[in-house]
């Protein structure tokens, strides 16, 4: 049973996309842990507030990208992830499946869609 | 002298004729046995001698005389020394026996007359035949001379005696004597010579005229066949002589002949003379042959005794002369046709000469080209193992455009294998020309050699089973520039590729932008502006998305956009779900990014005018859209089945901002029409071309 608002980490590397993000949710009443814009910042944020879920872009700022921050992520905490991203090919959507994400969603996200998403993957366990 | 001694004399004369008898029997003894014969002759000779001296003429007691010295003499001169020897013995041994005064002296005289005659002959050497009379005479003189003269051997009374009385008888009668015998065994000797002689011309004309391919033929005086010969018979079909002896000529004339060969036969037995001539003749069979005759007239003692002569088959000439004839008919033509065939061979010939001169031409053209030629030229022939796979090749010759281009010179080259030239050769090269050289299939390829660090492009081809050639060139530098411009190519591409990424990633964040500054706002129109901006990015945005993942860079399919596109809409507007449903009816087909952007705006303004006010309250809809071509324009038909526009609405006079711009990019932009067309809802026609903008990349 969740006990108060989903928590969410958002790990985006464009800023304006972040905070759209964490805005729109928010006023649907997700609670934003933080808005994490590389893979280092993402695997720490993950540890520090684990969030209930994580909305992942791929292509990030440093040298981690969003695959191996989820990889790391994945080996201490069981922590849903929904991933996004740009482009989807052959080896990144390979790379997806094999974390058995809750969504694969490609960009740009539409923000109705996401909030469905959250909801009816929450609801179940509500 | 007394009368018993001249029949002493007569008695000796015939017995030494009688020599002249067994001289016959003498040469006519075979000569195989020559020595028997001398031995037999010796002792007749000596049988000869005995009854000489059985009958001598008496002088006085114990001395005779007779002819003894005449046959010894003769004996030594004609019948040589073992008949003569034989002949002293014996007549030697009868005078010692019978003894009395002249027994040595008469001994001595037989020795001294047979000696004589051989001494005679030894040294005079001279043939029988020879011998004349005047010698013989000289010769009867020499030994009866010897003899008087051995008298003296006698006593001295006796021997005064007997030369006295008998010197001048024996030298006046037995020189004589000797010469008449002597001449008469010369000419029974010529005589026998020359009938030997007779004889042996005899043996051969008969054994020419059996053994001749001639036939030969005698017809006596009564016109009847006495003589033919074997060759006669053959010609005329008869077996044996006994068929056509006796028989009249007639028998092998052809009836129309008859009269001829009467008169020739007439005219030969007057002792005339005919000339050669052509006659045909019957044979026993019935057949006719042909022949050349000849005859003359067979004279005896002056008389014509009958005619003889010879034919010479003609017959197997005259069928050779027939098919000379056919053959020279046929030569003729043949000749004549050489002669058409000659001519005909002369134009071939300077045609031939003028082509070879060509050819001359030609190959000293290739043998420049070979040379100067700026490809590059080997010929090789395929090295196979046991199994017949190619495993090496060997260099026959090479151009110098070869060598150039290859760095291999040929005197470094021809000869040797590829793998003693090249050893790191990869084996593919080996294994392609293999496949050439075992099928004679030409094939053409480019490949590296990293033996020699170059492109080349190959062609290779087989002019013989088991040899190869190559036209080679140098690529290198094509290659080099096909990589560069590949590289190029390629990281145009990634560039691309990061281009509409970005673009797209710049409008996503200016929508986060817009999303973010109308947060807060209250204001419905905010509201609304930042919405219809945000879907117009969408649209723009969507475009960008597809040419990042096309395949060209450069256009998008625009069936899949229009589908994609009416999908965002429906997304991204609060209308509720199910109450707006499509009906798409697209071709396929691609567009530029300059078409697919405009397209993509007005439908949107479309579709999004649609939903705000097609279908007021809870009114569900369907929108079609449909994609056509139409000559070389596009046409899409877009149509709601809304509540439509009032009557005598002006679309043109609207002055809202997303009316207008659907009609300025139609018309304007895309240099299409718009139609638009109200009643059951409304319905908008839309025509442009699409090859108005050209790919920019």
């Amino acid at each position: 049973m969740m006990k108060g608002p989903v928590k969410i980490l958002i790990v985006e590397d464009e800023v304006f996309i972040g905070l759209s993000l964490e805005a729109a949710l928010s006023r649907e009443g997700f609670e934003i842990t933080g808005v994490a814009a590389s893979g280092d910042e993402a695997v720490r944020e993950a540890a520090a507030a684990s969030p209930d879920i994580i909305i992942m872009d791929i292509h990030l700022a440093g040298d981690m990208d969003g695959l191996e921050a989820a990889a790391q992520i994945c080996t201490s905490e069981n922590i849903p992830i929904i991933f996004m991203s740009g482009y989807a090919d052959e080896y990144i959507q390979t790379k997806v499946d094999s974390f058995t994400p809750v969504a694969f969603l490609i960009k740009p996200v539409k923000i109705p869609q996401l909030i469905q998403l959250l909801n009816d993957t929450f609801a179940l366990q509500k | 002298m007394h009368s018993s001694t001249i029949i002493g004399l007569i008695n000796n004369t015939a017995l030494l004729l009688a020599l002249g008898v067994l001289y016959d029997t003498l040469i006519r003894t075979p000569q195989k046995q020559k020595t028997f014969r001398e031995l037999i002759t010796g002792f007749l000779v000596g049988i000869a001698g005995i009854a000489i001296m059985m009958n001598p003429v008496g002088f006085m007691p114990g001395i005779v005389f007779d002819t003894r010295s005449i046959l010894l003499g003769i004996s030594g001169l004609f019948f040589g020394p073992l008949v003569t020897l034989v002949a002293i013995i014996m007549t030697g041994t009868l005078r010692l026996y019978q003894g009395g005064a002249g027994a040595i002296t008469g001994t001595a005289v037989i020795i001294m007359s047979g000696s004589a005659g051989l001494l005679w002959s030894y040294f005079r050497r001279q043939k029988i035949y020879d011998k004349s009379f005047w010698e013989l005479l000289l010769f009867g003189a020499f030994v009866h001379a010897g003899m008087l003269l051995l008298m003296l051997t006698l006593s001295r009374e006796a021997a005064v005696q007997v030369i006295t009385k008998l010197g001048i008888p024996i030298l006046v009668i037995y020189p004589p004597g000797t010469a008449l015998l002597g001449l008469l065994m010369v000419r029974r000797y010529n005589r026998s010579q020359t009938e030997e002689q007779l004889r042996e011309s005899e043996y051969h004309l008969r054994n020419l005229i059996d053994n001749t391919s001639a036939g030969y033929f005698h017809i006596n005086n009564e016109g009847l066949f006495s003589d033919v010969n074997q060759a006669w018979l053959e010609m005329h079909g008869f077996s044996s002589r006994n068929e056509v002896i006796g028989k009249h000529f007639n028998l092998t004339q052809v009836d129309t002949d008859l009269p001829m060969a009467d008169d020739t036969v007439k005219h030969l037995m007057k002792g005339k003379t005919i000339a050669s001539a052509e006659f045909s003749r019957k044979r026993k069979d019935g057949t006719t042959g042909y022949h050349t005759f000849s005859a003359h007239t067979v004279m005896r003692n002056g008389k014509p005794e009958g005619i003889e002569g010879f034919l010479i088959d003609r017959t197997e000439n005259a069928r050779l002369q027939e098919e000379v004839e056919a053959a020279n008919i046929k030569l003729q033509s043949t000749i004549a046709d050489m002669e058409r065939t000659n001519n005909a061979l002369n134009i071939v010939n300077s045609k031939l000469f003028e082509a070879n001169k060509d050819l001359a031409d030609s190959e000293e053209r290739y043998q420049l080209l070979f040379k100067e030629m700026m490809s590059g030229f080997a010929l090789h022939e395929i090295i196979q193992d046991d199994h017949g796979v190619p495993v090496d090749y060997r260099f026959l010759v090479v151009n110098s455009a070869f060598e150039k281009i290859t760095g291999l010179k040929s005197a470094d080259i021809t000869g040797k294998t590829v793998r003693e030239v090249l050893p790191d050769i990869e084996s593919y090269w080996i294994e392609r020309y293999g496949h050439v050289a075992a099928t004679g299939a030409p094939v053409q390829f480019e490949d590296y050699s990293s033996s020699l660090d170059k492109y080349y492009e190959v062609r290779a081809y087989s002019p013989e089973r088991g040899k190869f050639a190559v036209i080679i060139q140098d690529i290198t530098a094509r290659k080099h520039s096909e990589k560069r411009i590949e590289n190029a190519l390629r990281e145009k591409e990634i560039l691309l590729r990061e281009l509409y990424h970005r673009t797209k990633n710049n409008m996503q964040v200016i929508q986060s932008m817009l999303l973010l500054q109308s947060i807060g706002t209250e204001s419905d129109e905010v509201k609304t502006l930042v919405s219809e901006t945000d879907m117009k990015i969408q649209a723009m945005s969507l475009v960008h998305q597809m040419l990042y993942q096309s395949q060209n860079l450069s256009s998008i399919n625009l069936k899949k956009y229009i589908s994609d596109l009416s999908k965002l809409v429906t997304e991204s507007t609060n209308f509720p779900a199910g109450r707006v449903s499509f009906e798409l009816t697209l071709i396929d087909t691609e567009v530029t990014v300059d078409i697919a952007i405009p397209c993509g705006l007005v439908l949107n303004e479309l579709m999004t005018n649609t939903i705000k006010y097609a279908f007021p309250e809870d009114m569900k809809g369907t929108i079609t859209i449909s994609l056509d071509r139409v000559g070389e324009k596009l046409h899409i038909l877009y149509s709601d089945n809304g509540v439509g526009v009032p009557e005598n609405f002006d679309f043109h006079a609207q002055k809202s901002y997303g009316m207008r711009s659907i009609f300025s990019i139609i018309e304007r932009q895309l240099q299409g029409e718009i139609n638009v067309t109200t009643g059951n809802g409304i319905a908008f026609s839309i025509f442009f071309n699409d090859s108005h903008y050209t790919p920019r990349v």
